[in-house]
């Protein structure tokens, strides 16, 4: 399924696919979960301290907004507490939680409706003649590029090219190169299968690449 | 022969070492004569690294406490 906004309001990511097999849960993982269940103190304080950089990353990287990554954190954590009696072991607990993130991220997106920095994912996709060779009007690479890369202006670069891709390829790039998590756990976690999670990843890789290139030669 | 265009078509997959040894061997062989899929391999694959190695945020310390003040809040009031 695509991440989208829902008309309803109602949570966007809430199943995976059919025939996506779920990983088994660990016995530790099982054993954290009895202890949430019974509202063991501890076990809460476990579970933040495992996630939290995870969760914040993801949801930091979606919104693109410090307050609303750290306000979308809050809100998972509380959600992770509330709601895990009805957790029924589907999926691992780290899937349910990142679903969780990447819902309340995408809530406090669509409430800000700021969502207007993207760029078009065609529209960053290399030509190429009709014997499909590349069609470069431009050098392909800037001569210094491993250097800039490096540079702390061309990091700002990077994280905004990042932040112009559409959200369903952003969220695959982030959970997968930023955070990195699995394709199974991307998959899991988004609801898609495999498949639709390495095709995102591929155009999201490709664009992200493409506008780096046109910053540095571009000298923006 | 593999084209340009065959090459970027498998790009995420080769970085990821996700193929066969064979669609590998062919790839290798377009990028042993193709400068430009070349950088392009390179450039991806080193621009991939630096936002696996330097991009994760660090979630601020005290947006971590203000979550267990609030978990240890909610217990309490159960």
């Amino acid at each position: 399924m695509d991440l989208g906004f829902g008309e309803t309001g109602s949570l966007l990511i809430e199943q995976p696919e059919a025939g996506i097999r779920p990983p088994r849960m660990p016995s530790a993982e099982g054993r954290l979960v009895a202890r949430l269940r019974q509202a063991d103190h501890a076990s809460f304080e476990e579970v933040v301290e495992q996630y939290e950089a995870k969760v914040y990353g993801l949801a930091r990287g979606l919104t693109r907004n410090d307050e609303d990554a750290q306000d979308a954190v809050q809100e998972t954590f509380l959600s992770v507490f509330k709601n895990v009696k009805s957790f029924k072991g589907d999926s691992s607990l780290s899937t349910w939680i990142y679903r969780i993130t990447v819902n309340a991220a995408l809530m406090k997106m669509r409430r800000r409706r700021y969502d207007d920095r993207t760029v078009p994912i065609d529209e960053a996709m290399p030509t190429f003649d009709e014997d499909g060779h590349r069609v470069a009007t431009l050098p392909d690479w800037h001569p210094r590029a491993d250097e800039m890369l490096l540079n702390k202006e061309m990091g700002g670069h990077l994280r905004r090219a990042i932040a112009e891709l559409e959200v369903d390829y952003r969220s695959a790039l982030i959970m997968r190169d930023q955070e990195g998590l699995s394709n199974e756990e991307v998959a899991a976690t988004l609801g898609l299968t495999v498949a639709a999670v390495k095709s995102r990843l591929h155009r999201a890789r490709i664009f992200v690449r493409e506008r780096i290139k046109l910053y540095m030669l571009q000298g923006r | 022969m593999l084209s340009c265009q065959d090459l970027l078509a498998d790009l995420s997959e080769y970085l990821d070492d996700g193929m066969t040894v064979e669609v590998r061997r062919e790839l290798e062989a377009h990028l042993a004569h193709c400068s430009t899929c070349e950088v392009l391999v390179d450039s991806t694959r080193k621009t991939l690294k630096i936002v696996s190695e330097n991009f994760s945020y660090e979630i601020p310390p005290e947006v971590s406490g203000r979550i267990l003040a609030r978990i240890r809040t909610a217990l309490e009031d159960r």
